[in-house]
C-alpha cells in the first residue's frame, strides 16, 4: 500500500524531500552563525572593542580611600600638602593654622565615616563631593580634579568659587604648552610649579639662571623670581619638556591683584618673545 | 517586471521555495559583509588625510590637549597599557593590533611595518627608567576622534591616533608615529 502511494506521488515526495533537506540545512547554517555571533561576543572580545566605563564611579571609590586615609589628624602633613593653597589664603591659614581650624570646625578627625558623594563637572575640571560625618558633625570636603588623578582638597562651600579659582592654569602660545600650578601661599610668598612643552619644530631657549625670566605682572609692578629656577640656559628640543618651580617674594595684597606671570626673553630661531599666563 | 512575475508563477513549488531559501542565503551573507564593510570604511575623516605628508606636528594642528571626557581618557588609558603589556610577549604579538587599524589607513601602512612601530614605541617605553604617562588631545570639531602621547617623564616618544565607534563599541587606529 506504502509502495503504491509512493508509486502514485513520486514526484511530490521527491519535492518534499528536497525541500526538507534545503530547510534544515538552512536552519543549521543559520543556527551555526548566530551562535558563532554570540559566542564571539561572549567568550571572546574581539581585540579593538572596548567596555564602556563611568570614570566618575571608579573614582568615587578611589577618592573616598583616599578621603578616609588624609581626613585623619595623623595624616595632617599629607592633607596639607594637597590643600587648595587659594583656600588657605583665603581663610588667612598657615601651616599650623591650619591645622587647629580644620581639628576646631571638625573637618578632621579619627571618626570619618563618609556617607555620600556628588560629581560635578564644569569642562574640564571635575568636583567630587563627598559629605561625611566626623564625630557627630556632618560635614562635606571637595576633591578637585582638574586632570585625571590630578587633584586638590578644598572645604569650600561655595561650588562655584572651586570652578572660578585659578590654582592651575594651562594653555598654548607660539607652539609653546605650559601648566602652571600654584603649590604654597605664605605671607609674603608664593611658590609654582610651571611644565613648559615645546610642541615647535625648532628648540626654543630660556634662561633659567636669569631672575627675570619669570616675572609677576600687576598694574604697577613687575616682580621678578626670588632665586634662579637653574644654573643653565636651558635648551627644550622639539616634543620635549621642562618641570621646575618658581619661587616669588610677593605680599598676599600684591598677589591677589596680580596680573600673571610672564615667561621673558624666549628664544626661538634667533627671535625673543614673551608669554603671559593670565592668572 | 510582468516577465518576472509569470517567470515566478510558472515555476514549481519546489523550485519557489529553493528561490526563497538562496534569496535568503544571500541576504545574510549580505549584511554581514555590510557590517564589516561599515566597521571599516565609515570614517571619511581618514578618507581625507594626505599619510604621505602626514606628520604628528601637522596633525596636531585641528587637536587641543582636553580631558573633559574623562569616561573616553580611561578608555584609551586602559587600550594603551593592554597594548604596553604585551610588550613582555612576542614582538609578532603586535601583529594582532593591525585588525584594529582603520581601512584608510590600512593601504598605506603594511602590517609589518604597524606592528613594527608599535613594538618600537613600546620598547622605549619599556626600555626607559622613568615612569610613563599619556596625554590626551582631541580632534577639534570630530568628537569620536583622539590622538594619544605617550611620554615618560619629560620626553615625548610617540603618538598615536584613536577613532572610536561608539555604536557598537569598538575602536580603530588611524595613526601611529613613534619619535
Amino acid at each position: 500500500m506504502i509502495k503504491q502511494f509512493l508509486k502514485d506521488n513520486e514526484e511530490n515526495v521527491i519535492s518534499f524531500v528536497t525541500i526538507f533537506i534545503i530547510i534544515v540545512g538552512v536552519i543549521i547554517i543559520i543556527s551555526m552563525w548566530i551562535s558563532n555571533v554570540f559566542s564571539k561576543k561572549e567568550e571572546e572580545p574581539r581585540i579593538n572593542s572596548y567596555t564602556n566605563i563611568s570614570y566618575s564611579e571608579i573614582m568615587k571609590e578611589e577618592y573616598e580611600n583616599v578621603l578616609y586615609r588624609l581626613l585623619k589628624v595623623n595624616n595632617y602633613e599629607q592633607l596639607y600638602e594637597k590643600i587648595d593653597k587659594n583656600y588657605l589664603l583665603k581663610n588667612n591659614l598657615e601651616s599650623i593654622d591650619a591645622k587647629n581650624f580644620l581639628i576646631k570646625n571638625n573637618y578632621i578627625g579619627n571618626e570619618i565615616e563618609i556617607i555620600s558623594c556628588n560629581v560635578i563637572k564644569s569642562d574640564e575640571i571635575y568636583i567630587f563631593r563627598f559629605y561625611y560625618k566626623n564625630y557627630s558633625a556632618y560635614k562635606h570636603v571637595n576633591v578637585v580634579e582638574y586632570k585625571p588623578n590630578e587633584y586638590y582638597i578644598s572645604f569650600e562651600e561655595e561650588v562655584n568659587s572651586l570652578l572660578d579659582k585659578k590654582s592651575i592654569v594651562k594653555g598654548e602660545e607660539n607652539g609653546i604648552s605650559y601648566e602652571l600650578e600654584l603649590l604654597d601661599i605664605k605671607t609674603d610668598s608664593v611658590k609654582f610649579k610651571i611644565n613648559i612643552t615645546n610642541n615647535n619644530s625648532l628648540p626654543i631657549n630660556i634662561d633659567f639662571n636669569d631672575i627675570n625670566s619669570f616675572t609677576i605682572l600687576g598694574n604697577e609692578y613687575s616682580i621678578p623670581l626670588a632665586s634662579v629656577v637653574a644654573q643653565d640656559k636651558n635648551e627644550i628640543t622639539q616634543y620635549s619638556s621642562v618641570n621646575k618651580e618658581l619661587y616669588f617674594l610677593i605680599s598676599n595684597n600684591d598677589y591677589e591683584v596680580c596680573d600673571g606671570i610672564q615667561i621673558n626673553n624666549i628664544e626661538m630661531n634667533g627671535e625673543y618673545f614673551d608669554i603671559l599666563i593670565e592668572l | 517586471m510582468n516577465k518576472i512575475i509569470n517567470f515566478f508563477e510558472e515555476m514549481s513549488i519546489r523550485d519557489k521555495i529553493i528561490t526563497l531559501v538562496v534569496i535568503l542565503i544571500l541576504l545574510i551573507i549580505v549584511t554581514t559583509q555590510y557590517e564589516k564593510y561599515k566597521e571599516n570604511v565609515n570614517n571619511i575623516y581618514t578618507s581625507k588625510l594626505d599619510y604621505k605628508s602626514l606628520t604628528s606636528e601637522s596633525l596636531l594642528e585641528n587637536y587641543s590637549e582636553n580631558y573633559s571626557n574623562r569616561d573616553v581618557y580611561y578608555t584609551i588609558n586602559q587600550i594603551i597599557e593592554n597594548m604596553n603589556n604585551e610588550y613582555d610577549k612576542k614582538k609578532n604579538n603586535y601583529k594582532m593590533y593591525y585588525e584594529t587599524v582603520d581601512y584608510n589607513y590600512s593601504k598605506k601602512i603594511s602590517k609589518k611595518t604597524f606592528s613594527n612601530k608599535l613594538y618600537s614605541l613600546f620598547e622605549k617605553v619599556n626600555n626607559s627608567d622613568g615612569e610613563y604617562g599619556i596625554r590626551m588631545y582631541c580632534e577639534n570639531i570630530i568628537s569620536n576622534t583622539f590622538v594619544v602621547q605617550v611620554y615618560v617623564d619629560d620626553t615625548i616618544i610617540g603618538y598615536i591616533g584613536i577613532i572610536f565607534n561608539t555604536d557598537n563599541s569598538t575602536y580603530s587606529i588611524f595613526y601611529v608615529e613613534t619619535l
